[in-house]
């Protein structure tokens, strides 16, 4: 299963994969990493129904997180993917927005490794 | 209290005072009545140098005398002197000192079932759109309070249940009222119906009633989710649809239409365009149990929880609990009042008032009847009417009255004497308790444990040396210099030990009234005792006054009044004028008037008389006429026994009588001509004010430092009373409705729906119940049987009327035979306030000549009326002297059989009387036309009348608006400076948070790396995976260097921040101006950019080397710089928005030094490339509260202050230029 990680910090790829290093070393998953917005969509316009999940941050130079999100309920007859947002943000504004927008959840960082697996396995499953 | 032997003995001898003084008084008057002012007899003078040595003053030396007895405070019990005992003011539940406002008892007042109201457990309170108010009860039924009386109604009228949770007023004026376990009711103005889950109710306990904008009904359930109804049928929603919960306990629209839902363990949910979005603790709630929801003017929604209030913003929770004053935590209502203010009931812990900076709690202790609060509604005249579970209505009229007594720690209920010391203490005298200090947050008494002489305390002074002087009932004169009292009787030459009046001169001396020995002088070192004997007007003196030429004036029992000018006293009594001449108060005025409080009424001497007195000069000039001039209950005065006199901060007059206060207007106030004192409010019992008899003696009426009145009264209920004058300006001024009530024929109540015949049969509505039964609920307490109904049928049936109104069953064009000409009308003005203070004015048309004289009977009979079509008209004069507007009630009386038309045919043709009827049409029609015409006239002059009060209104809003303005814009000024900082932390911070996520998810994981990496360790060495182990200690050395980087990165920002955040010293230092505009450079663009990472402009700086140091304040240019920064940076990002190709978003910043003649200071130029300033606007951007941003983002005071900053603070210029559509260029010059 493909899940593509969507944050400006370079060291959010350094991280997943050392968290989830057992289960990319037995095939249960596979990173894909974006460092912005615009990178995702070239990446989800090149590798049509590549992953099955997205996991963005929100607050991004250029293209935001909740554009990005906008963009993919928009312009995907049928979205590819489950969305969840992963932001610092976590005030009630942003919680609110997102929602509206159509997010399936919404995580706040620091991000709790343990609830993430398992809402991972929630929405894979 | 009053059993006190103190108090009985001190009562006794007041009566036989009175006793005396009324018998003394009346013989003289008797003997010898007041004189006109023609036959005034001329005043006398002694002077002391003619009097014979025998009765010259005597002077007595204290080293002749036995020394004082004097006492130190004691640090604990000592024999009988103890310390004394202070009562600190906190609330009970939260330990928070408390707000003067709820130090005392407030102006609350109790409605239960004794003045009519259904049953004492209130769930709920609203005020319809006529202005009357509906209570809810917990089982009998709904009450309605239009001032006069309640009204109930229960299922006997058609109510669907008699335990109402909740109600509303749709837009047709229709009330619907949510029952318990029995569906809702909707009450037209006449019957009932009521609709349940038979219909689609979701569930018949309905707890939350709501019209949203569109006139949609949205009632919420306990248990069965929400039902939406439009009228013909309803829609329900539950949490399989999204909602939170399926418990609805309220609801609420906001601005923007959305609606809000607080549920019962779900938190709340937001229901706009067909979807709910949840918001529960997890978002900051502060519980998920919600029992009341507000929408405040702000667009801030307000949810009261069971474990406190939250406030969202539409961005975030915030809130509020015991920790921030809350009376308590379990909040049961909400309600934002006129002013602003909003008002939180608990569920068993009185009331909280927030004022958006912090909570003043109202409970059992401050007056309310229960602290178990159901609701809170607001009437039109700004009562706050308080709905509790058990107590009944407690109503809360404001803070201009709040009550002292034992209750709260004061000495006793009976306060004589009031007094103000230098470090702002109240001193209060009271009857048998000693004296009570008041520092404004604890009060602490004092009595004969401490060393004080007496526990009857008459009068207070503090001297110029700062010592507390008591004078006392039978212990003479007690001194306090904080620590020590030192006692003085007439063992130390004092003239008598009942001190009742004390003041102290200008040269210092201090002079004591006493009773029966006239009035003592003491220098520090002797007395001097004068009496009658040396020319004073009588031996006991109540009040001492000083005026502006320093003579003494002393108000005596019996005698008149003493002016003594240190040679000689000149006395006058009621033979030059004087009202009575037992005088208990004198006080001057701002224009030197003497103002005289008697037995019979209040005597004022004008300021030009008071100076004409030379009382050598004068000695046998003839008696002046008008010395005096008197103000009398003929005049408007409550009453003529006159105690207290004393002058407001507002110049008025404040008298205080046996009967409450009294106003005074000074001339420039008063109306009328501009040259008389009218009488103004008047604060009673029978106003509705809590103030009793004001108790004589010096200083029982008392204004402080502040402008608050304290008034001590003869009442234990009412006890000391806080009076604040400027708080009774802001009261409400409402037109108020009257109202038809009802109306009788023949001195007889009729139920006129009985009268329609077809009214059994009309089912129009669901379950509805016949208009008739309802009536004849309402008006006979019980529903009639078929035989009553068909003897009032036949008694009644020659009645004729078109219709029969709602809400009052009043019949409409009503035709009465000539048999039935007696009406009686009974009519009521919606005013919730003081309605029994509303007065009415009616006329019958064709049967009253004028309208009558106001009065407060709410009923007019007219007996006898003769044929013709009538109008009775009718207005309401409320307390705040507004006119109603007029209502009228229009019927017609048939003639008798022998003025028909038939009979006067009859006559016609039978007597040739055409040319006598003739003449007498013609009069009646001259006589109509006048009085229309008159009636006209009445009419504009009145609305003439009321403009002109408008107007006034208005001028006194805005003076009063104007003051407010002034002092939030120095608080706004204060506000910006730190806005600056605050705008650029809020990004910084966020900042910071990624950082330190990253350190705590790397040092986490490489916990979990050491742990994996032990594993293998302990492992044979056979199986062990030497690869395994060096990748790991690789990872972990890198996730190291990870921690380490994101460490530093944080602590890189927090400097940053830093620096910024270093105050302005104000002092000017030589700075390198290059340098600071590169600094507050990055500190903006990168501020911005944490904010906003979409954010991007292209920078240039052209700063000049030459430029040098120059003499600055850093830190205030850092915020000129960083301010018009800010503004560049926004400007550009806004145009950027407009997508116009080509535009590359440019600020520029570049310094050059100016050289002389130009001053050889520095210039600062900031130059963007946005849409400029308009030619409309370019003088008003330096003002301040100018701003272009939208509502919430500017406070339009940066440029104000950065104007403000250099040009004041440092002499130099901030010069603007500007194209429209090609940007700006602000120039900052600084001199060197």
């Amino acid at each position: 299963m493909k899940i593509l990680v969507v944050d400006d910090e370079r060291d959010v790829q350094v991280l997943f994969e050392q968290r989830f290093r057992k289960e990319i070393k037995n095939g249960e998953m596979e990173l894909v990493f974006a460092f912005s917005g615009e990178e995702a969509l070239e990446y989800m316009a090149m590798n049509e129904h590549g992953a099955v999940l997205i996991l963005s941050d929100i607050n991004m130079p250029g293209m935001s997180g909740l554009e990005l999100l906008q963009h993919i309920k928009e312009k995907y007859e049928k979205p590819p993917s489950v969305v969840i947002m992963l932001t610092a943000y976590g005030d009630a504004e942003n919680y609110n927005r997102a929602m509206k927008l159509g997010a399936d959840d919404f995580l706040t960082k620091p991000v709790d490794f343990k609830v993430l697996t398992e809402k991972l396995k929630a929405k894979i499953v | 209290m009053l059993s006190s032997p103190h108090t009985v003995k001190f009562l006794l001898i007041w009566v036989f005072l009175a006793f005396l003084a009324a018998c003394s008084g009346n013989k003289s008057r008797d003997a010898d009545p007041v004189p006109a002012k023609d036959s005034l007899i001329q005043y006398r003078t002694t002077l002391l140098s003619d009097l014979p040595d025998s009765n010259r003053p005597k002077e007595f030396f204290l080293e002749n005398f036995p020394k004082p007895v004097t006492v130190s405070l004691p640090t604990r019990a000592n024999g009988a002197f103890r310390p004394p005992h202070t009562f600190v003011l906190r609330d009970n539940t939260t330990q928070v000192a408390l707000p003067v406002d709820a130090q005392g008892r407030g102006f609350f007042t109790k409605y239960s079932t004794d003045n009519g109201l259904a049953l004492d457990a209130v769930n709920y309170g609203y005020m319809d759109s006529r202005g009357m108010l509906w209570f809810g009860t917990n089982g009998g039924g709904v009450s309605r309070y239009d001032g006069k009386n309640f009204t109930n109604y229960t299922t006997a009228n058609g109510l669907a249940n008699n335990v109402v949770l909740c109600m509303t007023e749709d837009k047709k004026g229709n009330l619907w009222f949510g029952t318990s376990g029995k569906g809702v009711s909707k009450f037209d103005g006449s019957t009932f119906s009521n609709y349940t889950t038979e219909q689609g109710l979701a569930n018949n306990e309905v707890t939350a009633i709501l019209e949203d904008r569109n006139g949609m009904l949205w009632l919420g359930t306990t248990g069965g989710g929400l039902s939406k109804y439009n009228g013909s049928k309803f829609t329900n929603y539950t949490t399989e649809g999204g909602m939170a919960n399926d418990t609805v306990n309220c609801i609420v629209e906001d601005a923007k239409g959305a609606l809000w839902l607080g549920t019962s363990g779900g938190g709340l949910s937001e229901f706009s365009e067909g979807r709910f979005i949840n918001y529960t603790v997890a978002q900051g709630l502060a519980s998920n149990e919600v029992n009341c929801l507000v929408a405040d003017r702000s667009g801030n929604i307000w949810i009261g929880t069971n474990k406190g209030i939250s406030k969202y913003d539409g961005k975030n929770f915030m809130n509020y609990s015991t920790a921030q004053g809350l009376v308590n935590n379990v909040v049961r209502c909400i309600m934002p009042d006129r002013s602003g203010n909003l008002w939180m009931g608990t569920g068993d812990g009185g009331v909280s008032k927030f004022d958006g900076l912090g909570f003043t709690n109202y409970t059992k202790a401050q007056g309310l009847s229960n602290n178990a609060i159901r609701n809170i509604v607001e009437d039109l005249n700004g009562n706050i009417w308080i709905s509790t579970f058990g107590g009944g209505i407690s109503r809360f009229s404001g803070e201009a009255f709040i009550n002292f007594t034992r209750e709260q720690g004061l000495a006793n209920n009976i306060v004589f004497s009031i007094h103000e010391d230098n470090k702002h203490n109240l001193w209060f005298g009271t009857s048998g308790g000693g004296v009570s200090k008041y520092d404004g947050s604890s009060i602490t008494n004092y009595t004969t444990t401490q060393g004080l002489a007496d526990n009857e305390v008459f009068s207070i002074l503090e001297d110029s040396k700062q010592q507390m002087w008591f004078g006392t009932a039978k212990g003479g004169l007690s001194k306090f210099d904080g620590k020590t009292f030192t006692n003085y009787t007439s063992r130390q030459g004092l003239s008598n030990n009942m001190v009742i009046s004390i003041h102290e001169d200008r040269s210092g001396n201090l002079w004591f009234g006493t009773f029966g020995g006239g009035v003592s002088k003491f220098n520090g070192k002797s007395f001097t005792n004068y009496t009658n004997a040396q020319g004073l007007a009588h031996n006991v003196v109540f009040s001492i006054f000083e005026d502006s030429q320093g003579t003494l004036w002393f108000g005596t029992l019996g005698g008149g009044v003493s002016r003594f000018d240190g040679n000689s006293f000149t006395n006058f009594t009621t033979e030059q004028g004087l009202a009575d001449n037992q005088v208990f108060s004198i006080t001057g005025d701002n224009t030197g008037n003497l103002w005289l409080g008697t037995q019979e009424g209040l005597s004022f001497m004008p300021a030009d008389r008071i100076r004409s007195l030379k009382s050598k000069e004068n000695r046998n000039n003839p008696a002046p006429a008008g010395l005096f001039e008197t103000f009398t209950t003929r005049e408007g005065l409550p009453d003529n026994f006159i105690t207290q006199v004393l002058q407001g901060n507002d110049h008025k007059i404040y008298v205080g009588t046996n009967l409450g206060i009294c106003e005074l207007l000074p001339p420039e106030a008063g109306g009328g001509n501009g040259t008389k004192w009218l009488p103004g409010k008047i604060y009673n019992s029978f106003t509705g004010y809590p103030v009793k008899d004001v108790n004589a003696g010096q200083g029982a009426m008392f204004i402080d430092s502040k402008g608050i009145i304290w008034i001590g009264t003869g009442s234990d209920q009412t006890g000391l009373v806080r009076f604040n004058p400027r708080t009774m300006d802001t009261l409400a001024i409402t037109t108020p409705a009257v109202v038809i009530e009802e109306i009788k024929i023949n001195k007889e109540r009729i139920v006129w729906n009985d009268l329609i015949a077809d009214n059994n049969s009309k089912g129009k509505a669901i379950n509805s119940t016949p208009a008739n039964i309802m009536e004849e609920v309402s008006s006979f307490r019980r529903q009639f049987n078929q035989l009553e109904r068909d003897s009032i049928r036949a008694k009644y049936q020659v009645l004729s009327f078109d219709s029969i109104a709602k809400w009052y069953p009043v019949p409409q064009g009503l035709v009465l035979p000539y048999k039935f000409n007696d009406v009686t009308i009974d009519f009521n003005c919606i005013e919730t306030g003081s309605n029994f203070l509303v007065k009415y004015q009616y006329m019958l048309e064709g049967y009253d000549k004028d309208w009558s004289p106001p009065d407060h009977k709410t009923s007019a009979s007219f007996g006898n009326i003769n044929e013709g079509s009538h109008t009775f008209m009718l207005r309401a004069l409320t307390p705040g002297g507004t006119w109603s507007k007029p209502v009228t009630y229009s019927f017609k009386v048939l003639p008798p059989w022998w003025r028909t038309w038939w009979m006067y045919l009859l006559y016609i043709l039978g007597t040739g009387a055409l040319l006598l009827f003739f003449f007498r049409w013609n009069n009646r029609r001259i006589i109509q036309q006048k009085k229309i015409l008159e009636h006209k006239v009445t009419v504009a002059t009145r609305q003439i009348r009321e403009e002109k009060e408008k107007v006034e209104v208005q001028k006194l809003e805005t003076e009063q608006a104007l003051s407010v303005l002034k002092s939030t814009q120095g608080q706004l000024i204060q506000a910006e400076k730190m806005a600056s900082l605050g705008e650029l932390t809020a990004g910084v911070a966020h900042e910071i948070q990624n950082p330190l996520n990253f350190v705590n998810n790397f040092s986490e994981l490489n916990t979990e790396l050491i742990e994996e990496l032990k594993m293998e360790k302990a492992k044979p060495a056979a199986e062990r995976n030497i690869q395994l182990e060096e990748g790991l200690l690789n990872d972990i050395a890198q996730n190291l260097e990870k921690i380490n980087h994101h460490g530093k990165r944080a602590e890189g920002i927090v400097k940053g921040m830093l620096q910024h955040s270093r105050s302005s010293s104000g002092v000017k230092e030589p700075a390198d101006i290059n340098a600071l505009c590169d600094e507050y450079l990055r500190l903006t663009y990168h501020g911005l950019k944490a904010k906003d990472k979409s954010f991007n402009a292209i920078i240039k700086t052209d700063f000049d080397p030459t430029i040098g140091n120059i003499n600055i304040i850093p830190q205030d240019i850092g915020r000129v710089i960083l301010n018009l920064l800010t503004n560049a940076f926004y400007v550009v990002n806004e145009k950027k928005k407009l997508n116009i190709s080509g535009y590359n978003p440019t600020v520029t910043i570049s310094t050059k030094l100016l050289l002389p003649p130009l001053g050889g200071g520095a210039e600062i130029r900031i130059t963007d490339n946005g849409n400029g300033i308009p030619q409309t606007v370019i003088d008003k951007i330096f003002q301040p509260f100018f701003t272009t941003k939208p509502t919430g983002q500017g406070t339009g005071l940066g440029l104000s202050l950065s104007y403000d900053i250099v040009t004041k603070g440092h002499g130099g210029e901030l010069k603007v230029e500007t194209k429209e559509g090609e940007g700006t260029t602000f120039i900052i010059n600084l001199p060197a």
